[in-house]
């Protein structure tokens, strides 16, 4: 939990200098946004990619031990 | 024809009653190819099957009171509306979940939502809903998700906020109706939150990078692919699903194993509500609960095949309740949070995008049970004024009046001056006599309370 709150305070520290502080300005709301969800994109896409291979993990071992998995959501009825 | 209050913002279409009342919505051109698309992908048949979005048939667009429709469709209506601002924690929390599962749906089918406003999503009995067909748009690739701020303002920074908080900041939604400013959420969670990597992520540094570029900033280079959109995704699905609120130490929840009622006086209570509703003709379709604590008459409505507004303004008691329909996926008992002494007004651009309490009624049967007397000596308000706001509410009445000597009025009266010399039986069948016919009326056997059947006069 320390490792990993160490690293977001450093991606933050280094967001900041990324980018000029700029004050006084129009609000835009959805730029922000916009801009938080590009830098991220990497992160977003590997944690994306790792979940998937973990899931096909767990399938694959899941059926040589002959377990049936549990579909993911229950359908809204 | 008249457009609905709520249906002006969004460009691609409006919704719309007839003379006679049925609901329509206006597709405009700019969204027809959007809404081919969702047709045509199978994407609404998905949906529309699994209960995630409200089916529609496609009618005449001649009905449409504007030249401009593309097409019109005819949502199925839902008999009563709910607002983010009623609904409890547990509520909340189904309906972020469900905006992201019809996300994930919507990409898989070369789509995704547009928005992800609360507002989109009703209570279908304990079911949640996405309401609004004319959410979603042809996925745009390398672009990041449009309505990113959107859900993290109305779903995730209101239950960060409750989970982390207390129930308290519930309050905060009827107050921001575009949801609660990240800026906002972020100084008011505690200092911990910033070692969840969630809530720093998407509340935190998102609001941080919101004041950072309020002026448009310069826009990084490169994309956001697919799968950092599912990454996306993934993450505020954890962060929601790690939210979590469990009422504890409320007066109300506990009500039925601390009321003052014996089991005989408790059974005899029940039937004659039983008994009450079975005399009621038409016979109901849609009751509303005032004060229905954890849902237990609420539920004796719903077995007569009522739908059924279980009100309570004790949130840990409607969670509960919630939280049971669930449990028995019970589709005719929708909980809800609502203060009698301060019901939900009329809100919004010109007071007319979230209507108030009594513009969603009149239903057709009010149960007030054990009530009167909290709001007539708890509230200090009037029977006069309690007994003309009951006859706005719905046809029929079935309250209880519990007199001056019961030992819930007498804890009620502790401690501070008996300024109720009107709290009479005398007056309140005087006061209620003026909008009210009185059907029938029996005493509660082993208590001291009355059971009253009336019918609005006129």
């Amino acid at each position: 939990m320390i490792q990993r709150s160490v690293r977001l305070f450093l991606m933050i520290a280094a967001l900041w200098l990324a980018f000029p502080t700029r004050v006084d300005a129009y609000l835009d709301p959805g730029t922000g946004s916009s801009i938080l969800q590009l830098v991220l994109a990497g992160i977003f896409a590997v944690s994306f990619c790792v979940s998937l291979a973990w899931a096909r993990v767990k399938s694959w071992v899941a059926r040589i031990r002959g377990d049936h998995p549990e579909p993911d959501q229950e359908k809204n009825s | 024809m008249k457009r609905l209050g709520a249906s002006f913002r969004d460009p691609s279409g409006f919704l719309f009653v007839n003379h006679q009342g049925a609901l329509y919505r206006q597709i405009n051109p700019v969204y027809e190819g959007h809404y081919r698309l969702l047709m045509s992908s199978g994407l609404y048949s998905e949906l529309a099957s699994d209960g995630l979005l409200v089916e529609h048939e496609e009618v005449d667009a001649a009905v449409a009171p504007g030249r401009s429709a593309s097409f019109v469709i005819r949502p199925r209506r839902l008999p009563f509306i709910s607002y983010p601002y009623e609904w409890t924690f547990g509520q909340l929390k189904a309906a972020a979940l469900l905006t992201l599962r019809i996300q994930r749906l919507a990409l898989e089918r070369g789509m995704w939502l547009k928005d992800a406003s609360a507002y989109n999503i009703q209570f279908d009995g304990w079911r949640p809903i996405l309401v609004d067909t004319l959410s979603f748009e042809t996925y745009q690739e390398g672009k990041p998700w449009p309505a990113y701020r959107q859900f993290c303002e109305h779903f995730l920074a209101p239950l960060a906020l409750m989970s982390c908080t207390g129930s308290a900041f519930h309050r905060f939604l009827r107050v921001h109706l575009d949801g609660i400013p990240l800026e906002n959420a972020s100084r008011l969670l505690p200092t911990r939150t910033l070692l969840r990597p969630g809530l720093a992520t998407h509340l935190h540094l998102h609001s941080m990078a919101q004041k950072r570029f309020s002026d448009g900033g310069r826009q990084k280079s490169g994309g956001f692919s697919r799968n950092a959109l599912c990454g996306l995704i993934n993450s505020l699905e954890s962060a929601v699903s790690k939210q979590n609120w469990r009422p504890k130490g409320t007066v109300w929840a506990d009500y039925y194993d601390n009321t003052n009622y014996g089991r005989e006086a408790f059974e005899h209570k029940r039937q004659l509500v039983g008994e009450f509703v079975s005399l009621v003709t038409p016979a109901p379709q849609l009751a509303w609960d005032f004060g229905a604590n954890t849902g237990l008459y609420s539920r004796l409505l719903a077995e007569r095949g009522i739908l059924t507004i279980s009100f309570d303004s004790d949130i840990a008691c409607v969670e509960q309740n919630y939280l049971e329909a669930v449990k028995e996926k019970n589709r005719l008992v929708l909980p809800l949070v609502m203060d009698l002494a301060n019901p939900s007004p009329a809100l919004g651009w010109a007071h007319e995008e979230r209507e108030s309490l009594l513009q969603r009624g009149p239903a057709d049967l009010l149960v007030a049970l054990a009530l009167v007397h909290h709001l007539a000596i708890g509230h200090n308000v009037p029977l006069e004024r309690l007994a003309e706001f009951f006859a706005s509410c719905a046809r029929f009445l079935i309250v209880e009046f519990v007199p001056k000597s019961d030992s819930q009025v007498q804890r009620l009266l502790r401690g501070r001056e008996d300024v109720f010399p009107d709290y009479t039986e005398e007056n309140f069948i005087g006061e209620f006599g003026k909008h009210f016919t009185v059907l029938r009326v029996e005493e509660i056997k082993q208590s001291t309370r009355k059971l009253y059947l009336m019918k609005t006069k006129g």
